[in-house]
């Protein structure tokens, strides 16, 4: 069998959460005995390019055994990352279909390279989709009318009209119609949370969703067998962009406040600079170390020093990768109760929850750790015993189900 | 001028290079003896290092996501378009006042972007949005932290009922997995809570036979509530600790399985409990699924056994063939020791005999007393290794000595050591020949080519002689304890046929070994890359291991006592830890 995977970046310009789900799955399939390709998009200036039809520059390359196909368009639209013009790279994506004649198309998402869908409706060549956000629903992205409000779904485009009057009303009719289309139409439509899910599933009525949580690379990870005693020091650790939705400066200032002598915090992860100034300024005379980006491979190394993993997102986050690699290497969490990130997480079993945007909370769960340490050691135990959080060879078997499942 | 000429003067005319700053940082650059510049200008900048101390590459992309979607060099699209707008350049700046916002918009590429979102969506749209960017700005410079995030929806969420809650059906029966361990490392608990999570029966109880564990394994059972049975190393056969594990079971149905395999799914001994009983056979094994790490190796033996099996394209009902001889036998009555699913008081009437092969010898007497087998290949458990292929070399004789030993009809080639050694010191230089040769496929890198180079070194075997000395392998893909081994048989034992033409059939054998991989390769790769291509380098020093390994065996069932090598102490390094 032939799949290709369509994303809209990939390795190695780009290499966050749906790169990785893309990377592990098609290596995982390729391993199962299939040809696999990758076809995404080329967002470099001097993309080094090899071919140049119908509008379209692209170009192949190998990235880590998988073969990539990146295009981009000469005249990119001002709309790029939203938009879903039909005319926009159709024939050019026709002729990749008729070229690499797969089988099937897994898309991990259409951002930008949407036209392949569109070309493989046209031609009937099955496709299954996975939602790892909302670009579908919403020319956002993210559900989230302004830098502080969210919202839960277009709701026909009812609730753009109320929460993102900017976004003209014929747009977004058109764009949910296609958007509805490519749903209905996909062989198999999958989320990696049952949040995820439930916001397609109650926008698009009659649109099945499996839910398939993302799987960590096990191998790369190691158990974190610390046993605390109430008097040990404290680390909390954050990972992620440093940026206003992923909350930093909400965990910044609540730990800012509690500035406990037996307690640390590492904050991984780079971000604007103007944001990053302020939560400089939020430190004080505190233990909070910034320690910026890191290598994926020195993940464990990372995790190793982390105690207790805070996730304060102020957005939908559809998975979280960082929070289930953290409670895989028997890391209890304390995260926003909001989005996908916390369907794992068993309150005061295997970490906390805390409302979004409440820094009172937050501190109130910092303060009760670093009071108790020894409440760690029962987490960590729930998490060795009852905590499930799938691995990649999990995921990807039962996407290859999936795909056997549409030549049934 | 070239575009890196160009981006190097102005680099160089900006001052915000710092070479020293450079080498200091990245002590890999320093020790590559490279232009710091130069590494900068082609790699340095896309692995987000910092040029100095007076910019930091992260930080300005995160700033301007415009530059990180353009694809180009941040500090040249800074020196070139925009140190004039102030924008922040180093996280040191960072602390400093900020410019103000407005300012930093008005540039010329923000209003062509402005004219096109006007042209397409009109001129609301780019009045709304452009006041919500300014707010957003506001926003992050005020920084109301304790304020909530507002959830804007027409009907609540929580008023959804999510389909993919039901109840899985259960069924009034219980499943004992029986697991032989020592010392099974850190994953144990992932597979110990993979399997107590299955759902489906009433009960899944874990029983363990540990040889002698040294680490965490015992306390991790204790953990999951197993059942513990403690067997000394030196009691330990494949057999008698399976067997002593399924007597201590509980369970209607037993599982066994390895300490380092995976269910795929919660479902796993369901699926195989369905399977045993809509089918009415009397045991069902599954395939395999390797590990994200597994290498080509692994997953070519994988493919090529369960293409044996018919099962890569489905499942099999098994039972005792019309012609029965050792191929058919080992097709029909195959049950696998990562996997096998049988009613406790089935087992409790067979059980398991002989100390390799366990598995095998189980299928063949059930199918020899008319049971049906099921074995799948749509469901399948999560296992792999990465062995070395000094492991291999011993598995192939192992395997050979097990074939000869049961099966009656197995045909033992005539082959004598002393005529094996020459063989194998020749097709010692041919692998190193061929290893040699297969770094040209990444220039034409398709999976043909492999055939192609395979050939070319195959039609020089007329004019080829036998080595005059201990050949020298080139490229060290073979680990060193096989090295050791073949190239101490090769002095013994493997020159006194040095300057004759080559008359041997090793070559042959390993060729066809080598079909393997070259269908695997061609069935599932389109270009062979740097990455694969040492994969297929580790993949046929492994076939090789195999090959030797496996005639060694035949070496060693037609030994006559005359040999001037010591057959039994070669038969005892390679029969022991497979």
């Amino acid at each position: 069998m032939k799949i290709l995977y369509l994303v809209h970046q990939f390795f190695p310009q780009f290499q966050a959460g749906t790169e990785k789900f893309i990377f592990n799955t098609a290596s995982m399939t390729q391993q199962a005995g299939n040809i696999v390709k990758v076809v995404t998009y080329d967002c470099e200036a001097d993309g080094d390019f090899t071919s140049d039809v119908f509008g379209v520059r692209s170009k192949q390359f190998s990235y880590q055994g998988l073969p990539v196909l990146a295009f981009q368009y000469k005249n990119e639209p001002p709309d790029l990352h939203y938009t879903m013009d039909k005319a926009l790279g159709i024939q050019f994506a026709k002729l990749i279909l008729e070229r690499e004649a797969p089988d099937l198309i897994h898309v991990g998402h259409l951002m930008r390279v949407y036209p392949i869908v569109l070309a493989a409706l046209e031609m009937g060549i099955p496709y299954v989709l996975t939602l790892t956000d909302f670009h579908l629903l919403c020319p956002k992205i993210l559900l989230m009318p302004t830098s502080d409000t969210l919202c839960t779904g277009p709701e026909g485009g009812e609730a753009c009209a109320k929460f993102c009057s900017e976004l003209p009303s014929f747009f977004i009719k058109q764009r949910l119609a296609l958007s509805t289309k490519i749903l209905q139409n996909a062989k198999q439509v999958v989320a990696p949370t049952k949040f995820v899910a439930e916001v397609f599933q109650r926008e698009i009525p009659g649109i099945k969703v499996i839910v398939n949580n993302h799987g960590v690379k096990q191998s790369d990870l190691r158990p974190n067998n610390k046993i605390y005693g109430d008097e040990d020091e404290i680390t909390f650790g954050f990972i992620g962009n440093q940026t206003v939705h992923k909350g930093p400066h909400l965990l910044v200032k609540a730990f800012s406040e509690l500035n406990h002598p037996r307690s640390r915090l590492l904050i991984y992860g780079t971000g604007r600079p103007e944001f990053v100034a302020k939560l400089h300024q939020l430190v004080g005379d505190c233990n909070i170390e910034f320690r910026g980006s890191f290598k994926a491979e020195t993940l464990p190394d990372v995790l190793r020093e982390i105690d207790v993993f805070v996730n304060p997102a102020l957005c939908y986050e559809t998975y979280s990768f960082v929070n289930h690699e953290a409670l895989s290497s028997e890391i209890p969490v304390i995260c926003s109760k909001l989005g996908g990130m916390f369907e794992k997480v068993v309150e005061g079993k295997n970490g906390f929850t805390f409302p979004a945007g409440d820094g009172e909370a937050l501190k109130q769960m910092l303060s009760s750790v670093v009071e108790s340490p020894s409440q760690l050691n029962a987490m960590k135990r729930f998490i060795r015993l009852e905590t499930l959080i799938p691995t990649v060879e999990q995921e990807a078997y039962r996407y290859d189900q999936i795909y056997k499942s549409v030549f049934r | 001028m070239g575009l890196l000429t160009r981006n190097r003067r102005l680099i160089r005319k900006s001052g915000l290079f710092d070479e020293k700053y450079y080498l200091l940082r990245y002590p890999d650059v320093r020790f590559a003896d490279v232009d710091p510049l130069q590494h900068y200008l082609t790699i340095g900048w896309k692995e987000g290092r910092s040029p100095s101390a007076q910019f930091n590459v992260d930080s300005y992309l995160q700033t301007n996501p415009d530059v990180k979607s353009s694809g180009i060099n941040p500090l040249v699209h800074y020196v070139f378009h925009n140190k004039e707008d102030g924008r922040p350049t180093s996280a040191d700046t960072q602390t400093k006042k900020l410019k103000a916002t407005p300012t930093r918009l008005l540039t010329w590429h923000n209003f062509r972007h402005a004219l096109k979102i006007i042209q397409t969506y009109g001129l609301k749209t780019f009045i709304v949005k452009a006041k919500n960017k300014l707010r957003a700005q506001r926003n992050t410079n005020t920084l109301d932290i304790d304020k909530p995030i507002r959830i804007k929806s027409i009907v609540p969420l929580s008023s959804f009922d999510f389909l993919g809650d039901k109840a899985f059906p259960v069924v009034p029966k219980s499943v004992s997995v029986i697991i032989p361990v020592k010392n099974a490392g850190d994953e144990f608990g992932l597979l110990l809570k993979n399997f107590v999570t299955q759902k489906g029966f009433k009960r899944v109880e874990i029983v363990i036979v540990d040889s002698g564990s040294t680490d965490r394994t015992l306390q991790t059972a204790r953990d999951f509530g197993a059942t513990i049975v403690e067997i000394s190393p030196e009691s330990f056969t494949h057999s008698y600790a399976r067997n002593l594990g399924g007597e201590a079971a509980t369970g209607d149905y037993l599982f066994f399985t390895v300490q380092d395999s995976l269910p795929p799914g919660q479902t796993f001994l369901y699926d195989l409990y369905s399977t045993l009983i809509e089918n009415q056979v009397t045991a069902v094994s599954c395939a395999e699924t390797p590990r994200e790490d597994a290498d080509l190796f692994y997953k070519q033996i994988c493919w090529n056994h369960y293409n044996f099996l018919g099962v890569n394209i489905g499942d099999r009902i098994m039972q005792l063939p019309e012609k029965v001889d050792h191929m058919s036998l080992r097709q029909n009555g195959q049950l696998a020791d990562i996997a096998n699913f049988i009613p406790k008081e089935t087992f409790e009437i067979y059980k398991f005999r002989l100390n390799y092969a366990e598995d095998l010898d189980l299928g063949i007497r059930l199918i020899k007393d008319g049971h049906k087998l099921a074995f799948l290949g749509s469901t399948r458990i999560i296992h792999s290794h990465n062995r070395p292929s000094w492991y291999f070399l011993k598995r192939g004789y192992v395997d050979n000595r097990f074939l000869t030993g049961v099966f009656p009809d197995f045909e033992i080639p005539r082959i004598v050591v002393s005529d094996f050694v020459p063989d194998i010191s020749f097709c010692y230089a041919f692998l190193g020949s061929f290893l040699t040769k297969l770094n040209t496929l990444t220039s034409d890198p398709v999976p043909n080519k492999f055939d192609a180079v395979l050939k070319e070194l195959m039609d020089t075997l007329p004019k080829s002689e036998y080595p005059g000395e201990v050949p020298v392998l080139g490229e060290n893909y073979l680990d060193l304890t096989s090295q050791k081994f073949i190239e101490g048989l090769i002095k013994a034992e493997g020159l006194h046929k040095a300057g004759r033409m080559y008359d041997g059939f090793l070559i042959y054998a390993f060729s066809g070994y080598l079909n393997i991989t070259s269908n695997y390769l061609k069935n599932t790769f389109e270009t062979i890359d740097e990455t694969l291509l040492l994969d297929i380098k580790n993949c046929i020093c492994k076939s090789f291991a195999i090959v030797v390994g496996a005639h060694l065996a035949y070496c060693y069932q037609n030994r006559d006592g005359k040999e001037s090598l010591d057959m039994d102490s070669l038969n005892k390094t390679l029969m022991e830890g497979v």
